[in-house]
């Protein structure tokens, strides 16, 4: 065996310090982790929250104090109230956004949707990798079941990922935890050290490796290190207070953007059900979560290439009803028009700004003109691909 | 791992055959159905019984309370009898009983209900009285033969067993057995049935002695002590400050070292081991790491890792358990070890019959699955034994062997008449040969396991338990397909107040300090450039030590072959 000779100090100084320099910068459409490869330049992506639990489209689009994100969604994008819902509790009125088709009477005790997601009908039709599509709940065991359904076409085979409880990462990494604690944050300039060093070390790894140096690869590899670090830094487990289940989901829908950049990510929220019995803390929920949704704004806004692709499109399940009940809540079952309609506002580059809804609208017609947007179809929903809310391509 | 920790307790060599043969029969104690009614029944009813009554989750079934006397026994009768599948006399402190109650973070096994239990709690001592054989009017006795220590050719051994208790103070009988002595060895115990004992090693390699003692009522499980008689040395946590004396060895022997090492126990060198073999030809550093325990216990972990046997599928065996010290006295074969693991219970536990077992078949026979192996009917065991027992399957295994040494080319090239050598006797060849030296060369980047050990002797200086081999490991998958995961593990393991690195301010020569993490880590002097950058990033108020050593195990090139 032969010791290995370096190579010429000026050369390996150069190739390191553009290896360092690639690493620091953004790197659009750069090589993807999971099983899929490299996404199509300017893929669209969408993050569909469903802000659930029951919640007054009012009470969102008319109060500049309790939602200031979601109106600015709107106002930066299209909002609109007055849309069906297509079921008669939180469950079944999710289940019709997800599968674009009410649900009028389900079997007690059965969660799992007969007619495929959003989230599968876009794996199958784009044939995406599991890390393309996630699905972020505030609950988790049976409420899980919602994201895929058990179609005979569809089902386990294009299920989504699931970010649940510690985020993306937690289950995983809470083993690693429990023996040694967390690591301390990174802080900014470490990692641009970081870079520094890898850069200065990579010409010799990779003559020594036998492979060739791969710049892009290395700074998206330091880009989903930094990412799951800060998400492990971020300790939504930690996470209390009003609305703690729903800043969760969030927050992993967060993380899941900034690691994977994926194609489709649907959030569930539900804590906003709190409303039957305390109105005080319904508004709390409301004003938390529209707090994480300027959070998630923000992380799209942060990242160019989420920023040039990203969808961001909140609708309700259902919402509430027009009087106060007894304990001083509201509701949801008076079947007046607060409690059978809802609102969906989004804003993005696929989206059409200021566009309103011709005619009738209803929750059914969300998944199918989300998947419009992504490029696929869901013949098996009944409601309608809205082409007035997508920008032209 | 486990594997190991338990097998010291069952090996029967033949050595042991021989010497149980003079003995009168001696064996541990079963669980006792009065201690189990009145110590441990009311705390299995407490922790156990919502999810292992009448549904009888994980396959212990405790019963309702029923409405007589005679009822009553009979149910407690019935409990004890699903109880005795976790519980091992011979190795009562590695029952699955105990186990399971334990945190994964405390040796415990993975456990849907939760982990209930400390080791210094009083409710596992009971849990272990009751595994060791406890009565309502006896507690059985404890061995204690000593600590695995190292020792010299010739020079005798003191062995004392003292420090064995019996907690009623019971007058106690000494058994010792010495149950592994290296091939060629003649050495004998001076004294079998005596307080204290001792040995002359006459060969070099690994001898394994067994304690076992008698309170006049029942006999202890074996407690065994290991003697290593070779010329080696660490592994030990490396000094923080001091270099390491790398510097001094010629890079194309350090490099060797490392490779020896690599192969053989899956891990590199500590500084002081790499001083000490450097100057050896590879083939006889691989002759005296073969000879240990820790190069059993390697591979052993690393099939049983490949072959879905860790966490709650630990092998309970005691073929399998047998494995390190058959290995460590060159006895077994690469098929006698991976069919020993396949054969074991938890193996069938892991990939039940169906197609699951016909892809596991599949893996041991080195092929991928074809519809046909996961046909319905085809996963049986019957399958499995079929394939246990023939020809493909032992030129497999002789084939993953080689892969350990060769490259891939290399490894296909073994004559396939060499399946029937033991695993010392190849592991030599293969690394006496030039297809070796070849190997080295050509470098390929560390896998998930290398991985793992390169950061424990290189931050700790030991190997890693098997809790920790599978948290790491689960860890690093975190994020598929990316290397985030083992970054996210470096950083972990150098935050954890486990590691010790110096304070800037210690480095007398930051330059001399660079250098020598460079041949610890890596195995190389670092080239100029990275000098200069490293040295910045150990100068520089965010970076430090930290940094330095977080770049260089998150290098591509870290635990490379």
């Amino acid at each position: 065996m032969t010791p290995s000779r370096p190579l010429p100090t000026a050369v390996a100084r150069a190739l390191g310090a553009l290896w360092a320099l690639v690493a620091l910068a953004a790197v659009p459409a750069a090589v993807r982790v999971g099983e899929g490869g490299p996404a199509p330049a300017r893929a669209p992506r969408v993050v569909l929250v469903v802000l659930g639990g029951g919640v007054r489209a009012a009470d969102v689009l008319g109060r500049a104090d309790l939602t200031p994100t979601v109106r600015g969604i709107a106002q930066a994008g299209f909002g609109a109230d007055g849309w069906a819902v297509g079921g008669a509790d939180p469950v079944d009125a999710t289940e019709a956004v997800l599968t674009g088709r009410d649900v009028a009477v389900e079997t007690p005790g059965r969660v799992r949707p007969r007619w495929p997601t959003l989230m599968e009908a876009v794996r199958r039709g784009l044939s995406l990798a599991p890390t393309d599509v996630w699905y972020a709940s505030f609950a988790d065991g049976e409420a899980l079941e919602l994201a895929a359904s058990d179609h005979p076409d569809h089902g386990a085979r294009f299920a989504p990922s699931l970010a649940v409880g510690d985020g993306p990462f937690g289950e995983p990494l809470r083993p690693l935890f429990a023996l040694y604690g967390r690591p301390n944050p990174t802080a900014p300039r470490a990692w641009e050290l970081l870079a520094g060093l890898r850069g200065a070390s990579s010409v010799e790894a990779a003559r020594r490796l036998g492979v060739p140096v791969d710049g892009k690869g290395a700074a998206e590899a330091l880009r989903v290190e930094r990412a799951l670090l800060e998400e492990v830094d971020r300790r939504s487990r930690d996470l209390a207070g009003p609305a703690a289940l729903d800043v969760r989901a969030l927050r992993g829908a967060v993380s899941v953007l900034r690691l994977f950049r994926p194609r489709l990510v649907v959030v569930r929220l539900g804590q906003a059900d709190v409303a039957s019995k305390d109105l005080y803390a319904y508004w709390d929920v409301l004003k938390r979560v529209d707090a994480e949704l300027a959070r998630l704004r923000a992380a799209v806004a942060e990242d160019p290439e989420l920023r040039a692709t990203t969808n961001l499109v909140v609708v309700g399940d259902l919402g509430r009803d027009a009087q106060q009940n007894a304990a001083g809540g509201y509701g949801r079952s008076d079947g007046s028009p607060d409690q059978t309609r809802t609102f969906c506002v989004g804003v993005g580059p696929g989206l059409r700004k200021g566009a309103s809804p011709r005619g009738k609208r209803a929750a059914r017609d969300v998944a199918p003109t989300l998947a419009a947007l992504l490029g696929a179809s869901m013949p098996t929903a009944e409601g309608a691909v809205l082409d007035e809310l997508l920008a032209p391509r | 791992m486990a594997i190991a920790a338990a097998g010291l307790a069952l090996l029967v060599a033949s050595l042991a055959r021989e010497t149980a043969a003079k003995d009168p029969p001696v064996a541990a104690s079963p669980p006792d159905l009065g201690f189990y009614v009145r110590t441990v029944a009311r705390w299995t009813d407490e922790h156990c019984a919502a999810c292992h009554r009448e549904a009888g989750a994980g396959g212990l079934r405790l019963l309702p309370p029923a409405a007589d006397r005679d009822g009553e026994r009979e149910r407690r009768r019935l409990e004890l009898e699903s109880l005795r599948r976790f519980v091992d006399p011979e190795s009562p402190w590695t029952s699955r009983l105990l186990r399971k109650v334990l945190g994964e973070d405390r040796g415990g096994l993975p456990h849907a209900g939760g982990a209930f239990l400390r080791p210094e709690d009083d409710a596992y001592d009971d849990l272990l009285d009751f595994a060791c054989g406890a009565t309502t009017t006896n507690l059985p006795p404890e061995p204690d033969p000593g600590k695995d220590r190292r020792a010299a050719l010739g020079e005798e051994v003191a062995l004392d067993a003292s420090a064995s208790f019996d907690r009623d103070d019971d007058p106690m009988r000494f058994r010792w057995q010495l149950a592994v002595r290296p091939p060629g060895s003649r050495a004998a115990l001076t004294a079998l049935d005596e307080k204290a004992t001792s040995l002359r090693p006459d060969v070099s390699g690994t001898y394994v002695v067994r304690l076992r003692v008698f309170d006049g009522k029942v006999w202890s499980a074996w407690r065994p002590v290991v003697l290593e008689v070779l010329e080696r040395t660490g592994p030990e946590a490396p000094d923080p400050v001091a270099t390491s004396g790398l510097e001094a060895l010629d890079p194309a022997a350090l490099r060797r070292v490392r490779s020896v090492y690599g192969d053989v126990l899956g891990r590199p060198p500590t500084p002081p081991e790499a001083l000490l073999h450097a100057s050896k030809p590879a083939v006889e550093v691989a002759g005296i790491l073969l000879a240990t325990l820790e190069a059993g216990r390697a591979l052993v972990e690393d099939a049983a890792l490949r072959l879905g046997l860790v966490g709650d599928f630990d092998p309970v065996s005691e073929a399998a358990l047998a494995l390190p010290y058959r290995l460590a006295g060159g006895e077994a074969t690469p098929a006698d070890v991976e069919a020993a693991l396949a054969r074991d219970p938890a193996f069938l536990r892991a990939h039940p019959e169906g197609p699951a077992l016909g892809r596991a078949v599949a893996a041991l026979l080195g092929r991928a699955p074809t519809e046909d192996d996961v046909a319905p009917g085809r996963g049986t065991a019957a399958a499995l034994e079929a394939a246990l027992a023939g020809e493909p399957f032992r030129v497999a295994a002789l084939r993953r062997l080689a892969g350990r040494y060769l490259g891939p080319a290399d490894a296909e090239a073994v004559p396939v008449a060499r399946a029937t050598e033991s695993v010392a006797v190849l592991a030599r060849a293969f690394v006496a040969s030039p297809a070796w030296a070849g190997a080295g060369e050509a470098r390929r980047e560390a896998d998930d396991l290398a991985f793992v050990r390169a950061l424990y002797a290189d931050l700790l200086g030991r190997r890693p338990t098997t809790a920790e081999v599978v948290a790491v490991t689960r860890a690093i998958v975190a994020v598929p397909g990316s290397r985030a995961g083992r970054a996210a593990v470096v950083a972990v393991l150098l935050d954890s107040g486990e590691v010790m690195l110096p304070l800037v301010v210690d480095l007398r020569d930051p330059d001399a300090w660079v250098a020598d993490r460079f041949r610890r880590t890596l195995g190389r002097a670092p080239t100029e450039h990275e000098a200069r950058v490293y040295r910045t990033a150990l100068l520089d108020p965010a970076g430090g030590p930290h940094l330095v050593v977080r770049g260089l195990l998150t290098s591509p090139e870290y635990a490379s072959r």
